[in-house]
């Protein structure tokens, strides 16, 4: 009799083929949680970034001040508003729309603007 | 004939053990602007306490009790950093100056032992350094390294002033730089600022000794050498001046650790802090003698703080 596969062996064979599944299962889960990993690795870096950003502003709080040219020479604001006298407040923006109280404070040598 | 030994640490030591309190007390709350402002002791680190504001308290009678908004507790930290002065001297070397210095009518070396001259002038020299560091003081940015001066210790008065105003919580007057001609003007642009409530109780006019004596001149000039009075601040030779407007109960104060500064700074003295660490801590002045040099060191903390910088409270120029 020619020698045949016995039930036994096919029915070995079975396990296998779920076992291989199973461990692709397994992969493909690893995988998931790879790749949830890394997402997660992704936002601490984000945090990470935007706390360095914070912490970058906080150490230099007048970065979003405005700028303005003068004189041939770029100035920043150090401050956010400027008080003119008899309570005429001005905010930066507004001192930077006019000419004439820029001027006036690059020759006064103000403090409330930086050369940059 | 020998001459005298000096050079014995003992000597120094039982010296600055028997008025250890006088030269502590010289040290931190004699120098100017330590006595003029609101001094905290033993301050380790941080103090922090609560500032109040009051808003509007009375009104209009309802029978419910709805008090609403009526105060705001702002807390404020007054940071102290630790600080060292080492000291290296051969009091040997001393003897000729110091014999030359008691060559003088009156002065006895029991009164002015060679101790008391070199300790004397070690915290003059201190107290000027302190003196501008509370004032011009900025903290370094990166971490401190082994011999940064004191001034990059600590942020001191004038750097608290600019990030008060870079944060909004002040709004600088913007001015024309100090002169003789413009002084005058300028502090009257300024007064203006200050609430009614504050020019009622007076307050102190901060500025360098410049702009101190652009406005003695600016006020001879215009009053004939007939301006007004000095008042003497906390002692005979550090004297400042009765501003002459409002009630005349504020009064411009001219202090040297502002250096060069044209910053001029309307608020009242007693908001201006400064911590120390600590006045029960005698152990701060310690000699050694090695061979002929005597050694001393010494290590302290030292901060300060402003309070209530709010616009109509406080005004300020815009000049740094």
């Amino acid at each position: 009799m020619a020698r045949g596969k016995k039930p036994a062996e096919v029915a070995h064979y079975e396990p296998n083929v779920e076992d291989k599944l199973r461990a692709a299962e397994e992969a493909l889960r690893l995988q998931e949680l790879d790749s949830a990993e890394a997402l997660d690795r992704i936002e601490t870096l984000e945090a990470q970034v935007a706390k360095t950003a914070a912490i970058t502003e906080a150490a230099n709080p007048t970065a979003n001040l405005p700028t303005f040219e003068a004189n041939g020479k770029n100035y920043r604001f150090q401050v956010a508003k400027l008080n003119f006298g008899n309570r005429r407040i001005l905010t930066a923006d507004q001192i930077t729309e006019d000419e004439d109280l820029l001027l006036m404070l690059v020759n006064s040598g103000s403090a409330a603007i930086k050369e940059v | 004939m020998a001459s005298t030994d000096y050079s014995v640490a003992a000597g120094y030591r039982s010296f600055v053990e028997n008025i250890s309190t006088d030269l502590y007390t010289k040290l931190f709350y004699e120098f100017r602007t330590a006595s003029l402002v609101t001094i905290h002791e033993g301050v380790k680190g941080k103090k922090v306490w609560t500032e109040m504001k009051l808003l509007a308290l009375a009104k209009a009678y309802f029978a419910a009790y709805t008090p609403a908004d009526t105060n705001q507790l702002v807390p404020v930290e007054l940071e102290v950093a630790p600080y060292k002065v080492e000291h290296k001297e051969i009091p040997q070397e001393m003897e000729d100056t110091h014999l030359g210095f008691l060559r003088k009518n009156g002065f006895s070396h029991q009164e002015w032992p060679l101790e008391r001259y070199t300790l004397d002038k070690l915290i003059l020299k201190l107290q000027q350094e302190l003196e501008v560091a509370v004032w011009q003081g900025e903290k370094k940015g990166t971490a401190l390294a082994e011999g940064d001066s004191i001034n990059i210790v600590f942020d001191g008065y004038l750097k608290i002033i600019a990030d008060a105003l870079t944060a909004s919580a002040i709004t600088a007057v913007a001015v024309d730089a100090t002169t003789e001609a413009n002084i005058l003007g300028n502090l009257k642009l300024m007064y203006a600022e200050l609430s009614p409530e504050m020019k009622t109780q007076g307050t102190d006019i901060f500025m360098s000794y410049a702009n101190f004596d652009h406005y003695v001149a600016a006020m001879d000039t215009k009053f004939a050498g007939n301006s007004a009075p000095y008042v003497e601040l906390g002692s005979a030779d550090y004297r400042g001046m009765r501003y002459r407007q409002g009630g005349g109960n504020t009064t411009i104060i001219p202090v040297a650790g502002m250096g060069d500064s044209d910053r001029i700074i309307m608020l009242p003295r007693e908001n201006f802090h400064m911590g120390i660490d600590s006045l029960a801590d005698w152990g701060n002045f310690n000699f050694e003698q090695q061979i002929r040099e005597l050694l001393y060191w010494m290590d302290a903390k030292i901060g300060v703080q402003i309070t209530l910088l709010r616009d109509g409270i406080a005004v300020v120029n815009d000049k740094a």
